[in-house]
């Protein structure tokens, strides 16, 4: 059986419509794919997406508003700073950039959306199981 | 002290390469500049030209975290076995092989010995090797645990000229000679005179280092200088070095938690100087201070162990002195107590 | 002794007896090395020293005298230290009285039972950008203008960082050790559940150095107290320069550069302006 992504998803609010859209008109995940849905982007502390590394993720998605589209553009402008942040921590310990994106999804984007983590997930199957708690061993 | 039998640095090298093939050898082993106790996976990786490991043996005995028992549903409840198999530890040195025989006393009191700890103390064979080269932190002649012979060990090696004099000092010990009966004969009359040399010869420069009478130290409780230890507690920034790297510190915390549809019981090192060590759920802390704290750490080890199990909290071996990031000495509570 | 040795002695002596602080913070010498040391009386200002052993970060120790009247003995890194904690509200400047020392490198501290290879400067000194405070209330030259001999070949640095992790006793002494690890309920001691265990796990060591790493971002001043407290020599000041370059990059920002510019986290600019 060929090995496939485990991918964490987060929705912020009003994207998890649009991805849930995507859902309605048939997308099918090419992955194991867990959306977790939160009220903002912004709510997502950077060390839980550590956490979900830890525990197995191969790669991590954020689905967030975009900074244009809401009233504040802060909590947005937020998200995006702290995951460019963790990529560069990322990339320095040699976890690949593009296990961790952004998609800015707004709530009618289901399309949008379906393509996009198609796209994502096949760089993830190309780059790949991280595997961190195989590597993470006991030296004994 | 029993019969001493002698062995060549090569026959020492086929002994090490025997039970590597036979066995789960933990020796110290190289890396960049430090050594540490590793699973060896050849003879050769074995180092024991070395003053002594950076962290004791210790964790092999006391892990830093053993699941004590998990309960699933389906699985039923089980306690997790002790270490499984059967190692030698080699190349121990006298300080942190007699630190086991130290928690032995602790340990294996009855009613209540810690089964996990005698199963690993009874499956582990220790051999540990004399000083040659005592270390500036070291002062294991304050606590007799060395520089030649431990007391917590199954067979001590001390180097001379052309090989190891060799004393067995368990049963377990004696299985291993017998084991490999070619390797061995007796020590004659030239070797013993080196190893009475060598050990006047180290036993004299350790006794010129720190001065102090370990029997004496049971006075901290009463006599407890509070400038002296508020002084040195200003410093001390309690993270958990000196507990974690001290071959006989043995506090432990336990944890409870679920993973995988499993309920887990861990244990697990802790150290007194931590903050919440004493803090209770209705919030009470007895050491609620940090120079309360910082003194439980002196009194604990050198007064009241030895009050409660007839051994000493301390080897001696300099590992707190060395590593602690604020400069807390251990020896100068010695000097001053002592 | 040298000359600023004895310069900063009388700087000390002055202020205590003078009852201008309570306490001096700076080092004395231990055995062969040095340790830190509280001054409280004038005569004890005789005991501080200033060498290249002087690695510990002493402002890690203003927190506790948070409102009384201290003195402290800082290099460069310290320095920008207590500029970024007084902008955290940890310290407050009126009641410290900062003594600059001109730092040329310090080393870092050999461990238990190392081969004993000679000394090499830290080198996170190697990456130094501050070799005197930007707060000084006192400002102790150094005797010799040049820093010290910088080795060829700082060592080899190998980039796996998850084998270092795996190194970690999760001892806690690089949190101790830092002046910007004042949390109380610290997340990766495992007061906090959800992150990691209060045991050492090995596979959450992952998890404890990034949450570290993001956690200093933008604040660590590189002092390298971490790393050198370090028992098995994590290269951690490393890390944590890698991530102080993104917010030198995104927001031109140097942690405790200046007492004018709020650190980026705290202060939120709408869009437009970066």
């Amino acid at each position: 059986m060929a090995w496939k992504p485990r991918i964490i998803v987060f929705t912020c609010w009003c994207s998890s419509s649009g991805v849930d859209q995507a859902g309605f008109e048939g997308f099918k995940y090419p992955s194991n794919v867990l959306t977790v849905r939160v009220p903002c982007s912004a709510i997502i502390n950077p060390s839980l997406i550590v956490k979900a590394f830890e525990k197995g993720a191969d790669a991590v998605f954020i689905t967030a508003c975009r900074p244009s589209e809401l009233r504040r553009v802060a909590p947005s402008r937020i998200t995006e700073a702290r995951v460019s942040l963790l990529q560069r921590l990322l990339k320095t310990i040699g976890v690949d950039e593009d296990r961790l994106r952004i998609l800015w999804i707004s709530s009618n984007e289901g399309g949008l959306f379906s393509k996009e983590v198609t796209r994502m997930i096949r760089r993830v199957e190309e780059l790949g199981p991280l595997n961190i708690e195989g590597r993470m061993v006991e030296q004994v | 002290m029993s019969r001493m039998l002698f062995i060549s640095e090569e026959g020492l090298k086929l002994l090490l390469e025997e039970l590597v093939s036979s066995k789960t050898v933990i020796a110290p082993v190289e890396a960049d500049g430090y050594f540490d106790f590793k699973t060896l996976r050849h003879a050769g990786e074995a180092s024991l030209n070395y003053s002594n490991t950076r962290l004791p043996p210790k964790r092999f005995f006391l892990p830093q975290r053993e699941v004590v028992f998990k309960h699933g549903p389906g699985a039923g409840f089980s306690q997790e076995p002790g270490y499984g198999f059967e190692a030698v530890l080699f190349g121990v040195r006298p300080c942190d092989a007699s630190a086991l025989s130290i928690l032995d006393s602790i340990l294996l009191k009855p009613p209540n010995p810690d089964p996990f700890y005698e199963s690993r103390r009874r499956s582990i064979t220790v051999v540990s090797l004399s000083c040659t080269r005592p270390m500036e932190e070291c002062f294991c002649n304050v606590f007799e645990t060395g520089p030649i012979r431990g007391s917590g060990e199954d067979l001590t090696l001390t180097r001379i000229g052309g090989g190891f004099l060799v004393e067995a000092r368990s049963s377990k010990g004696w299985v291993l000679v017998n084991g490999f009966e070619s390797l061995f004969r007796n020590a004659d009359v030239e070797h013993m005179q080196e190893y009475s040399e060598l050990s006047r010869r180290l036993t004299e420069e350790m006794g010129s280092r720190v001065k102090a009478v370990k029997e004496r130290l049971v006075r901290l409780e009463e006599t407890l200088d509070e400038g002296f230890f508020q002084q040195a507690a200003q410093r001390c920034v309690e993270c958990s070095l000196c507990s974690f790297a001290c071959p006989v510190c043995y506090c432990f915390d336990t944890e409870d938690y679920f993973e995988k549809n499993c309920y887990f019981r861990a244990k697990g090192w802790d150290t007194c100087l931590s903050q919440s060590f004493t803090r209770m759920a209705s919030g009470l802390d007895p050491r609620a201070s940090r120079v309360d704290r910082f003194c439980h750490r002196f009194c604990h080890k050198l007064s009241r162990i030895p009050l409660a199990f007839n051994a000493y909290g301390c080897v001696g071996c300099g590992r707190c002195v060395s590593l602690c990031p604020a400069g807390i000495d251990i020896r100068e509570v010695l000097r001053r107590w002592g | 002794m040298n000359r600023s040795e004895a310069e900063l002695r009388s700087i000390a002596r002055s202020l205590l007896e003078k009852g201008v602080v309570e306490l001096v913070i700076g080092y004395e010498s231990s055995g062969k090395s040095v340790r830190p040391f509280f001054a409280s009386r004038p005569e004890e200002a005789e005991r501080l020293v200033w060498n290249p052993e002087c690695w510990f970060n002493l402002a890690r120790y203003l927190r506790a005298f948070k409102g009384r009247r201290v003195a402290i003995v800082a290099k460069g890194c310290d320095g920008r230290s207590v500029v970024e904690l007084v902008k955290e509200n940890q310290v407050d400047k009126g009641s410290v009285v900062v003594i600059a020392v001109e730092c040329n490198g310090v080393f870092k501290p050999a461990k238990y039972g190392s081969s004993g290879s000679a000394r090499r400067v830290a080198d996170y000194c190697e990456r130094c950008t501050t070799r005197v405070s930007p707060v000084a209330d006192y400002l102790v030259r150094s005797d010799n203008q040049g820093s010290l001999k910088r080795t060829s070949g700082s060592g080899e640095f190998s980039k796996d960082w998850l084998s270092m992790f795996q190194r970690c006793l999760k001892c806690m002494a690089c949190v101790k050790s830092c002046p910007f690890c004042y949390c109380t309920e610290c997340s990766i001691e495992g007061f906090k559940p959800e992150l990691v265990h209060r045991l050492r796990d090995t596979r959450e060591l992952f998890t404890f150095h990034l949450t570290r790493a993001l956690h200093m971002a933008g604040r660590c001043v590189e002092c390298g107290a971490c790393e050198s407290a370090c028992p098995v020599e994590i290269p951690l000041t490393r890390l944590y320069h890698e991530l102080n370059e993104w917010f030198r990059e995104k927001y031109s920002y140097i942690p405790g550069r200046s007492f004018e510019e709020p650190p980026p986290p705290l202060v939120f600019k709408e869009a437009g302006e970066g």
